[in-house]
């Protein structure tokens, strides 16, 4: 199995998550896993495996959650009450844990979706006009 | 909050099935990701390897999203204890010497913080204690005179209430008489107001009333539970009840609940000061309690106004006096000498706690070196070192809070023996030599103290282990037999300090002893076998009244009355069958009271008060008032001359007899009969009249067994009319008896009851009980000094036998090769003990170093004298040695070095024992 005393480390950093885009590895900043799971969720329940596959879907390949980070963050997110988990059946006909936005996870998600444009937009505007 | 808490309950009770359940999940992604890859047309075996790849350690996962779970630090806490458990059990011989060595630390430790809870910390039981402050006057004579009270009491801005008693810090004994006859009790006059100002209500009855200060009244009193239990059987009736006290009609009022102590755990009645009392002079002690809001420094400055305004008033008498307010809780009726005690035991008892931290933190790290695999191989497995450092942690926790718990029991048992041993009250009374020490006991404190102090001791003995415990790598570690000098360092370095340590303890304790040794065989120059003392106390009624000035023709009728009263005493007490001779005295050698005056020589005038009211040292004398044959009474020899006569009236010419001691000071290598000296007592300052030497007697120690004998002078009781005559309505008794002297007390009670049955004898002792009470101070340091470097020594001795040991086991090895290769077995005993020799060498010297440093630093342990020896002069609980004496010293380091040997010898004699081929095969 794979083994490396340092780099776990990194890439288990609690907050930050981490994903690798076309080949580098590159941190989130924090809240951002969290912000790209709760909007993987909003069309319906998936689970884990599923979370993943939509993220890099979406992003056309570009993003590719590290399940390192990503099964963490969703317990994280489910303490907290923004998901919740139930058992269901995949469509391979298999037991899997599935996640689901409860109502506050979709107010966060809102919010954090507004936030995160406003950011955005703000850093946009500083990188072109700097 | 709530979906949070849920959560992590659940996480917490329904620990497996979420395991399990992540457990599922974790796979169902591996095995998507598996057929993810074969999709992309991997072989089976491929795509396996690339998904594992990807996810990454799957147990680091896992243990990530425990964390996320948020009750991780629970669970493995948790964890961490079943697997201390379950590896301590495997070892049961090292687990039980740990928990005891830690037991006997904290158990010492717990049990002096009981007395030192008892005696210092507890807040005092009375209402809003920390509002209660006492008012010193800072000045001659220390607190408030009634006129000053008054003015206070009145015009202060500051306090709730006030309140004042008689008596200083002892209190004062009374005479008490109701049906059953007579008795002394130990009391005090205070104000009514001074209960209700405490706060404690009495049980029965009520408190004073403000009204019945007032002088005309019939006096009320408030009685104890212990004497209402003595006196009236716990009838409620008790109240309303007449008492004869100092020969006054006196009503009971209330009865105050078990327990209550005032100033002194001896009163047991306290009778309500009257305003005559009030009046009649300076030397009142004064309570106060604060208005709510008011500080300390304000009622000062308050206080300091209401003085310089009296200054300005009375300059004649009240300008130079000085008011300071402190909290009750600080003046506790200790002082400083008892503090500083208790900090010295506290220390050494703390020291026995620092050996078994060394000890148990040495066999710690003996244990985590033999567990160097394990712990390897649990870092290679992927846990992180702090994980291991806190499951080495939790394991020496564990460890000492078992320790604490055996501990609380030891402390049980020790308190017992502590109690059982602590020394006597000066006074005759079931009172102790340290104030409320009695009330010590195991309770919520203490338990509290106990945990706390395992916990830190788990701690401070743990954190090196296991940092160092935790630091293998498997590399190292299976290659198995590379001696670890790190460990061996740090298990030197503990040897060492334990060493250091004990020694330390053992210095203290062999000084004591020692000490101690030596008081036993102090000559105190009289012979205190078979004789029986008691005190009669006259201040009472018309022999009181009788007193004070001479009549018209210059006479002091009165004390004549007092003088026969005494004389019949000791006529009557003569004629008691199995009495030799009896004598009375002002105050008895050694019986913690004297007193003390001023002699001038050959007609030389004793000099006036210097500067500071200090007399000049060398001519203070012991000032002894006797009547009776007291020489022959107490075996003190005489040297010349003669003894007093029935002609040494109180017509005749002045006569004394002088001690040898006051004879050579005073007249060197010159005939002492005959000559002339004045007395001039420090109360009173004209000087008697001149006084004839009549003949010379043997020094006795008069104060304490430690003091050099002052010089002294013994003049015939009715010679001395008119001197003092307050201090000499209080004469104390000695009686020679033909065989044992307690046999004869019921005889004597009631030969003194022929007299005068309203006048009790009291503090009713065979005279060698006051030789054990200035012993038992010392007997008990001894004792408890001595407790303490035994266990100093123990412990340190397992310590550093538990190193060597160690050391033998992981040399055994290399043994079996020197032995294979022809080596004597006491070549390998000596390289084997050279280590520990060197070892406890050095620990010796640091410990000597350490000890000579603290005794100079804290003058023999703290015990030095504070101030005046004149005062207090059982201060030094050294006695005929210095602190650092050589002998002491050597002898210690000797027995020191003895025991460590012996404890290095027995494991390097198995290490001797070695077969060849078993050791080449060990490992």
């Amino acid at each position: 199995m794979h083994f490396d005393r340092k780099s776990p480390k990194i890439l288990l950093s609690k907050y930050k998550g981490y994903v690798t885009m076309s080949e580098t590895r590159i941190d989130l900043p924090q809240g951002t896993l969290d912000l790209l799971i709760l909007r993987s969720l909003s069309l319906g329940p998936r689970h884990g495996w599923g979370i993943s596959e939509r993220i890099q879907q979406v992003s056309k390949e570009v993003l590719r959650v590290q399940q390192g980070s990503l099964y963490p963050a969703l317990h994280r997110l489910e303490r907290r009450g923004w998901l919740k988990a139930t058992w269901g059946t995949s469509e391979n006909n298999r037991r899997a844990k599935f996640y689901q936005l409860t109502r506050t996870g979709r107010k966060q998600l809102e919010a954090e979706t507004e936030t995160w444009r406003k950011l955005i937009v703000a850093v946009g505007q500083v990188l072109d006009t700097a | 909050m709530f979906p949070d808490l849920l959560y992590r309950l659940r996480a917490i009770f329904r620990r497996n099935r979420m395991e399990a359940e992540l457990d599922e999940e974790v796979r169902f992604h591996f095995e998507n990701q598996v057929e993810a890859n074969r999709r992309e047309g991997m072989s089976r075996r491929e795509a396996r390897r690339r998904a594992r790849l990807s996810f990454g350690g799957v147990e680091e996962v896992k243990e990530e999203c425990r964390d996320a779970r948020g009750v991780s630090f629970l669970e493995t806490t948790f964890l961490d204890l079943r697997y201390a458990v379950r590896s301590l059990c495997q070892k049961p011989g090292f687990t039980a010497v740990v928990v005891v060595s830690l037991a006997l630390g904290i158990g010492a430790n717990t049990a002096v913080f009981s007395v030192v809870n008892a005696i210092l910390l507890r807040p005092l039981p009375y209402e809003d204690p920390e509002r209660i402050v006492l008012i010193n006057s800072r000045w001659y004579q220390p607190p408030a005179s009634a006129a000053e009270y008054q003015a206070w009491e009145e015009e202060n801005p500051v306090f709730e209430r006030m309140a004042y008693w008689g008596g200083g810090r002892t209190g004062v004994t009374l005479t008490v008489k109701n049906d059953g006859g007579a008795q002394n009790i130990e009391g005090r006059r205070v104000s009514a107001s001074l209960f209700s100002l405490l706060g404690v209500q009495p049980i029965l009855g009520r408190n004073f009333l403000p009204d019945e200060e007032v002088a005309s009244a019939v006096p009320t009193v408030i009685l104890s539970y212990r004497l209402w239990e003595r006196l009236f059987e716990k009838d409620p009736n008790a109240i309303g009840k007449n008492l004869r006290i100092n020969r006054e009609n006196a009503t009971v009022v209330g009865v105050m609940p078990q327990g209550f102590v005032f100033a002194d755990v001896k009163e047991q009645i306290w009778v309500v000061a009257r305003a005559d009392f009030r009046l009649s002079s300076r030397g009142m002690p004064v309570m106060a309690r604060l208005k709510p809001g008011v500080s300390i420094g304000q009622a000062q400055v308050v206080m300091e106004t209401l003085a310089a305004r009296r200054a300005e008033q009375y300059p004649e008498t009240d300008a130079d006096w000085r008011v300071t307010v402190v909290p009750l809780h600080d003046a506790r009726w200790s002082g400083a000498r008892l503090r500083e005690r208790l900090f010295i035991f506290s220390c050494a008892v703390g020291f026995v706690l620092l050996i078994a931290c060394a000890n148990v933190a040495g066999l710690l790290l003996v244990r985590s070196s033999s567990r160097r695999k394990e712990m390897a191989t649990r870092l290679a497995l992927g846990a992180g070192r702090w994980r291991l450092v806190r499951q080495l942690l939790t394991e020496s926790t564990l460890l000492a809070v078992a320790g604490g718990a055996l501990g609380v029991a030891v402390a049980y048992g020790g308190l017992k023996v502590l109690l059982a041993f602590s020394p006597d009250n000066h006074q005759f009374d079931d009172g102790r030599f340290f104030p409320r020490m009695n009330e010590a006991g195991i309770d919520g404190d203490v338990l509290g103290y106990a945990l706390l102090i395992s916990l830190l001791t788990g701690l401070v003995a743990g954190i090196a282990p296991a940092f160092k415990g935790s630091k293998h790598n498997l590399s190292e570690a299976s290659r198995g037999t590379t001696p670890d000098s790190g460990q061996q360092r740090s298990s030197s370095l503990l040897v060492v300090a334990q060493v250091a340590l004990a020694l330390v303890l053992l210095i203290g304790a062999g000084s004591m002893i020692n000490s101690f040794v030596r008081l036993q065989s102090v000559d105190v120059g009289f012979n205190p076998d078979d004789v029986l003392t008691f005190r009669v106390d006259l201040r009472q009624g018309e022999y009181a009244n009788s007193l004070g000035s001479p009549d018209e023709s210059g006479k002091y009728s009165g004390d004549l009355q007092v003088i026969n009263f005494y004389r019949q005493v000791l006529e009557r007490v003569r004629a008691v069958p199995g009495v030799e001779s009896a004598a009375a005295i002002g105050f008895l050698p050694l019986s913690h009271y004297t007193f003390n005056s001023h002699v001038g020589v050959d007609g030389r005038p004793p000099k006036d008060r210097g500067e500071r009211g200090r007399w000049d040292p060398e001519a203070r004398v012991r000032h002894k008032v006797v009547m009776g044959d007291l020489f022959q009474t107490l075996g003190i020899p005489l040297l010349r001359g003669r003894d007093f006569t029935a002609q040494d009236s109180a017509e005749a010419p002045g006569v004394v007899v002088i001690s040898e001691g006051m004879a050579r000071r005073h007249w060197p290598d010159q005939d002492p009969i005959g000559r002339q000296l004045t007395l001039r007592s420090r109360r009173r300052g004209a000087a008697g009249r001149p006084l004839e030497v009549v003949g010379v007697v043997g020094d006795i120690q008069d104060w304490s067994l430690q003091q050099e004998p002052w010089a002294a002078v013994y003049v015939p009781r009715v010679q001395q009319q008119g001197m003092n005559s307050g201090r000499l309505l209080r004469m104390s008794f000695a009686v020679r008896t033909a065989s044992e002297a307690t046999a004869l007390i019921p005889a004597v009670r009631a030969a003194v009851a022929g007299v005068d049955p309203e006048v009790p004898i009291y503090a009713v002792a065979p005279m060698d009980r006051f030789y054990l009470i200035w012993t038992g101070e010392s007997r008990f340091y001894t004792l408890l000094l001595g407790v303490f470097a035994g266990l100093a020594l123990i412990l340190s001795a397992i310590g550093v036998y538990g190193v060597m040991a160690h050391s033998v086991t992981r040399r055994t090895h290399e043994i079996g090769i020197r032995m294979a290769l022809g080596a004597q077995s006491s070549e390998v005993l000596k390289a084997v003990m050279r280590w520990g020799v060197a070892l406890t060498m050095i620990g010796v010297a640091l410990g000597l170093a350490a000890a000579f440093i603290l005794t100079r630093l804290t003058g023999a342990f703290g015990l030095m004298p504070a101030e005046s020896i004149e005062s207090s002069g059982n201060d030094n609980v050294l006695y005929g040695i210095t602190p650092t004496d050589p002998a002491t010293f050597v002898a210690v380091a000797i027995v020191m070095t003895a025991v460590a040997l012996l404890a290095c010898y027995i494991p390097a004699r198995r290490a001797t024992k070695v077969e060849p081929m078993i050791a080449l095969r060990h490992e």
